[in-house]
């Protein structure tokens, strides 16, 4: 998990306005005071998919996509192991899975 | 991350759309709540005020997790894809705070200097800067309810948390990849906790959160630090 603002968000800034600021490009976003603290909505529910019981790979056949030193979010529950690539999940944010029958969600 | 269990019922989430304290909020699908991913608590919506339990997670390279889980699974992704991240030029940039640039002044640590938060029921948060965690190889938090140890692996960069047993409490060292009881036969794994002595239970993973200074600290002003010595 990580919070150096939104990852997800720089994304579609990328996607939406390459080499530009936010304000020249952009309506203002929308604020909504929560506790104090202004709560900027940027984008629309769905506009970063998340991923939803995913497709997974054996070790073996990650070989071929991942990198050896490609950074993961690993979580290890019982005999169970999964591991999620933190750089694909910059393009996600969100993950809603199970480890060994229990359901989490995991963020970026 | 989180459990996502409330109630019985699996709760599924997505990006809202929306950022609150610099920080992802996210949209559950059940409910329409709106939920912060940094204090895992509904900030709006009819699950206002409910907090999901943290689960634990650990930081390690491809290559750390097939040599520790060879029967795992791996996250499928379309393609080998680029190496590295989208934001890495928002990583390295010291001074680019938030989407919108924070012009916050921070004191007691760099703003974009990556920490390592751990949350507490009974005690102040902690942060752990990278520097000092990489000063040291292992911090042990021997005044905390449970006693933690943070391990880096300086080779991989690989980061975890772990609950310790009272036998690992105190004089607990780093001997290369391996954390061990001084005075005694007990060791693991230092990145995975996995028992490498006999008859010795595997490390609970602790929960932990990876942040920028500036992030963290907006939410838990209240938090202690661990940083680097000159």
């Amino acid at each position: 998990m990580r919070t150096c603002v939104t990852s997800g968000f720089l994304l579609a800034f990328t996607i939406l306005c390459p080499g530009s600021d936010l304000s020249a490009q952009h309506d203002k976003p929308q604020e909504t005071m929560i506790r104090g603290h202004v709560m900027y909505t940027l984008l629309k529910p769905g506009d970063i998919p998340a991923l939803t019981d995913p497709d997974y790979l054996s070790v073996s056949e990650a070989d071929e996509l991942y990198y050896p030193g490609e950074p993961l979010l690993a979580v290890v529950d019982g005999d169970s192991a999964k591991a999620y690539s933190t750089w694909h999940l910059d393009h996600h944010e969100v993950v809603n899975d199970y480890i060994n029958g229990k359901a989490i969600t995991v963020t970026w | 991350m989180y459990a996502a269990t409330i109630d019985d019922t699996r709760y599924t989430f997505q990006a809202s759309g929306s950022l609150w304290q610099d920080a992802l909020v996210m949209l559950d699908d059940q409910t329409g709540s709106l939920w912060s991913q940094v204090i895992g608590e509904a900030i709006a919506g009819p699950m206002e005020g409910t907090t999901l339990q943290l689960f634990p997670s650990q930081h390690m390279t491809f290559g750390e997790f097939a040599r520790a889980y060879p029967q795992g699974r791996v996250l499928t992704k379309p393609n080998r894809g680029p190496e590295g991240s989208t934001y890495d030029r928002y990583f390295a940039s010291p001074d680019r705070l938030g989407i919108f640039g924070r012009q916050d002044t921070f004191d007691r640590l760099p703003a974009k200097e990556t920490i390592y938060g751990l949350r507490f029921d009974n005690n102040r948060p902690v942060a752990i800067s990278e520097g000092a965690l990489r000063q040291r190889g292992l911090i042990v938090l021997a005044d905390t309810e449970p006693p933690v140890a943070v391990t880096l692996d300086t080779a991989q960069g690989g980061v975890a948390a772990f609950e310790l047993p009272p036998v690992a409490t105190q004089e607990l060292v780093r001997v290369g990849d391996t954390l061990r009881v001084s005075d005694g036969n007990v060791a693991w794994h230092a990145v995975t906790g996995i028992a490498v002595s006999a008859d010795t239970k595997r490390l609970s993973p602790r929960p932990i959160l990876t942040a920028f200074w500036f992030a963290w600290v907006s939410f838990f002003s209240d938090t202690r630090l661990i940083a680097e010595t000159p």
